[in-house]
């Protein structure tokens, strides 16, 4: 359009004399361009954007300006700081902050040990005696030091408590009381009643096995709370680097440098912490894309993690986890023959590639970093011949219909289900779908209706150990005593073999008999009796800025952090 | 008259209510999910969610669980937060003026420009001034407020980086002093200018967003009011009498163009300052609206009820106040 044709357009429009046409016309070319004109921005080169756009969004975030502050983000609130109760990610954030377990897995393996709150240890070689020595120069939040009675009367009053990962603890050491006993003030010794392997394995637990400052305990507790559980959900007292200074539900979670933590940080380390609570995704990864925050964990899409590799200008770790992921079968109303149609019938390959991204490696529940993983286990492929032969015979041949039941806010979840609906269709079989919100969800997993008021199956559900124990990470799903609420059984799975070598792998003395039960357990609950579909063990992706070092991450430490251990560069 | 109309409103409120309360309560009551098994995690065993279900009441008989909620509401108290493990009112102190703050500017906005707007858009139809104003009411209405939320909050923040992505303060910086508990207005009761700059920005992409929706009905109200009235003869008797077009405009068309836009009004106050959560969670707003759907989510029953109740409340009152401005801008109604 011409200068003068402009001008006659203004003028027309300003008196009234555009007709309907013109407007419509002039209207439809507004729009397109306004969204061509978005498209060219989101293109846009760094320059075009405001001066310091590259850096930290620093208009109001006073804090982002420093840079020994690390900045994360979770998408809930941490409602539980208690690390006797707590039993979620969330949770452990705060609680791998603020307090110590005596050791840690070291680095990314899940079967070796660092020193923590312990500076050494042994065990004897009968496994029944653990005896840990306590650093002497170890102090809690308040100042006052840390002792080996501490650490026993945490124990105890992990157990006593019987909130949230008690059994963690209790499994090995059910009456700490006794098997407990402290020699002198910097050393602790664990007297097992009969010999335990894993009990190394379960001390390095971010579930449980934390000292706290009992202090704190006898300050806070009432007739009602003889534990200061209440005081201890919203505050903090422990020997760990950084202090609780506030956990506001709807802001986040702010910690500071405990001064007289007994550690060092490297240079450049982090002396605050800062975790921000963000519920909606796409903000989470402007936020991390515009230097807004400094990490984030599995908190967004694989096309996001996709998209932002190609860009490369952050880091993106990706790393194997100990979480299994799978579908669970109704075992009550889905005979034997149909369980394996199923997993015959299901699309391992469309999922694996289509849904995950290529992130997960096929295993049965227990994966290849966990006690108890059989490299040699039988692995399902997708082979609709063997399907449909086995669903006749199990009684849901062409024509039927079988149900699923799928987390509606899981978009993995309704891919994975629609998928297999495809599959089934070429079977002549009706995979009927349905979405539901998680609070029904959940009561379908741990309600007390019976097996046969439940769909046919449940999915997708995921799992991971407290510790290194195969047993740990298949009792809760795959014993009769966690199904209607007693765990996550939620199919009602119920076989007596599976029983009777899980007992035996609970009350294994030593690693070969555990494994070798779990062994057997396996191959039951893969083939030869289904429990579920199993898809495999989970790659997790995080992101960070290409200036934090030191960044490492545990397949058992699932969404949580050393912050005590990461680093900025220094600017160049 | 006016006192009459606010007890018998007030009376009415009250039986609002407890109708509410009764039927959230049930509703509640129906999903089919445990908040005890929520509140502890799938790792919690079935002893550890049986005795957090003692501690929380809900072993006890449905009437006995309304009749010791409503007993205890009466006083102030409406019960712990399964998902915050707060109480409520501890929450709703929180949360409630991170709505009602980023409402008020929202709903100030859309009615200072909506209405003139509307106004002009009327008065000169066919104009330029009329095609911006329909195309704002068009979009407004048209745009899920959902997208507009993110569409902003990429450009303002993302690309332009001259605006801060949400939350109503950075973490880390502590709000001022809390009088009204809006944080821009406590910090100019303190005098503290930079501490309401900071909180005007965080507020700026959220209450824009809000603002914009609201603009467009309201804008579309007054010009639709506007055109009829600008009809009618006693319009034309005021021109023909030789009165300025302003005073035409103002003091006889718009006065009665904005009685349905005064009811409306009062509609966008109450949806406004209920909370919507889809802004809120985008822009990691804390207001009421994501409280209630975290609370939904995580069948928070003390907590859905609390929020239920508020917004009856504020309802109620939008709508008294409604009816209250009808007395003076219609002297034909009475009640």
């Amino acid at each position: 359009m011409s200068r003068n044709d402009l001008a006659a357009f203004l003028s027309d429009a300003s008196y009234g004399r555009l007709n309907r046409r013109q407007v419509l016309e002039r209207g439809l070319g507004l729009g397109v361009s306004s969204a061509l004109l978005t498209g060219l921005i989101a293109q846009a080169p760094e320059a075009f954007a405001a001066p310091g756009a590259t850096q930290r969004s620093g208009l109001s975030r006073l804090d982002q300006a420093n840079p020994t502050t690390f900045t994360t983000v979770i998408n809930g609130a941490v409602t539980d700081c208690d690390p006797h109760s707590n039993y979620s990610d969330a949770g452990a954030v705060v609680t791998l902050g603020c307090y110590e377990m005596l050791i840690a897995y070291k680095g990314t393996s899940t079967f070796d040990y660092d020193p923590m709150l312990a500076e050494s240890w042994t065990a004897s070689d009968d496994s029944m005696t653990y005896t840990f020595k306590i650093r002497a120069n170890a102090t809690f939040h308040d100042g006052s030091p840390c002792t080996s009675q501490h650490v026993k009367d945490s124990m105890v009053r992990l157990a006593k408590l019987e909130m949230g990962p008690y059994l963690v603890l209790t499994r090995f050491c059910p009456d700490p009381d006794t098997q407990i006993t402290v020699p002198d003030a910097t050393t602790v010794v664990f007297a097992m009643k009969k010999a335990e392997p894993l009990f190394l394995a379960a001390m390095a637990s971010s579930y449980g096995p934390y000292v706290v400052n009992m202090a704190q305990v006898e300050a806070n507790k009432t007739d009602d709370d003889p534990w200061a559980h209440n005081w201890f959900q919203s505050k903090a007292d422990g020997t760990g680097p950084y202090k609780l200074v506030s956990n506001d539900p709807a802001d986040g979670v702010t910690l500071a440098l405990h001064d007289k933590w007994w550690g060092t940080l490297p240079e450049g380390g982090f002396t605050d912490v800062q975790i921000r609570i963000v519920p909606e995704n796409a903000t989470r990864r402007q936020l991390i894309e515009n230097g807004g925050i400094d990490v984030i964990t599995n908190d967004l899409t694989q096309a996001d993690y996709a998209a932002i590799k190609q860009e490369g200008k952050l880091n993106v770790i990706t790393y194997p986890t100990t979480r299994a992921d799978w579908i669970i079968f109704n075992y009550v109303t889905l005979p034997v023959e149909a369980r394996q149609g199923l997993a015959w019938a299901f699309p391992y390959d469309d999922v694996v590639q289509g849904v995950y991204a290529n992130t997960v490696k096929r295993t049965g529940p227990i994966t290849d970093n966990v006690r108890g993983y059989d490299p040699d286990e039988f692995i399902f492929t997708t082979d609709l011949d063997q399907a449909k032969t086995l669903l006749e015979k199990g009684g849901f041949g062409e024509g039927s219909t079988i149900t699923i039941q799928v987390d509606a806010s899981s978009e993995n979840s309704k891919t994975v289900a629609s998928l297999f609906q495809a599959n089934l269709a070429q079977l002549g079989v009706t995979l009927d779908i349905t979405a539901v919100d998680s609070a029904t969800q959940d009561d379908t997993m741990y309600g007390d209706a019976p097996a046969e008021d439940k769909p046919h199956m449940v999915g997708l559900w995921a799992w991971w150990p407290d510790y290194n124990d195969g047993w740990n990470q298949l009792a809760p799903n795959f014993l009769i005593s966690g199904a209607g609420g007693g765990g996550s059984n939620a199919g009602f799975y119920n076989n007596p073999t599976v029983e009777g070598r899980m007992k035996d792998a609970e009350l294994a003395t030593d690693e070969d008999s555990l494994e070798a039960a779990l062994k057997d357990v396996l191959q039951i609950i893969i083939h030869d009796d289904p429990a579920a579909i199993f898809i495999g063990q989970v790659e997790y992706t995080t992101i960070a800025g290409k200036d934090i070092q030191n960044l490492e991450f545990n397949p058992l430490y699932l969404d949580q952090f050393f912050f005590n251990r990461y680093a900025r560069a220094a600017a160049s | 008259m006016i006192v009459r109309l606010i007890v018998r409103r007030l009376l009415f409120l009250v039986l609002v209510m407890f109708g509410l309360s009764l039927i959230t309560f049930t509703l509640s009551r129906v999903i089919p999910a445990d908040p005890a098994r929520l509140m502890l995690g799938p790792r919690a065993s079935k002893a550890q969610v049986d005795k957090q279900r003692d501690k929380l009441g809900l072993n006890d008989p449905y009437p006995r669980q309304y009749v010791d909620y409503v007993w205890d509401a009466l006083h102030g108290d409406f019960g712990m937060s399964t998902s915050t493990r707060r109480p409520v009112a501890t929450d709703l102190r929180q949360y409630l003026p991170g709505t009602i703050e980023m409402g008020l500017y929202a709903f100030i906005i859309s009615t200072l420009i909506g209405i003139p707007l509307g106004v002009a858009s009327a008065v000169r139809r066919d104009t330029l001034v009329d095609h911006i104003s329909r195309f704002v009411s068009i979009t407004g209405l048209a745009l899920p407020v959902f997208w507009l939320a993110l569409m902003t909050q990429f450009l303002f923040y993302g690309k332009l980086n001259i605006l801060p992505d949400g939350q109503r303060l950075p973490i880390g910086v502590d709000p001022p002093r809390p009088i009204t508990r809006l944080y821009t207005v406590d910090s100019l009761l303190e005098g503290n200018f930079h501490l309401f700059w900071i909180s005007a920005q965080h507020l700026i992409m959220p209450v824009m967003v809000l603002a914009y929706g609201s603009l467009a009905v309201v804008t579309r109200m007054v010009r639709g009011g506007m055109l009829e009235v600008l009809n009618q003869d006693y319009i034309r008797t005021a021109r023909a009498k030789g009165l300025a077009n302003k005073v035409v405009v103002n003091r006889h068309a718009l006065k009665n163009a904005l009685l349905p836009t005064v009811t409306q009004l009062g509609l966008q106050i109450g949806l406004l300052l209920s909370g919507t959560f889809l802004v809120e969670i985008i822009f990691s707003w804390p207001g009421i609206g994501r409280y209630s759907v975290d609370a939904i989510t995580k069948v928070d029953y003390n907590a859905i009820m609390a929020t239920t109740l508020i917004v009856a409340v504020i309802f109620v009152l939008m709508n008294l106040v409604v009816d209250i401005l009808y007395l003076f801008l219609d002297p034909r109604i009475s009640y």
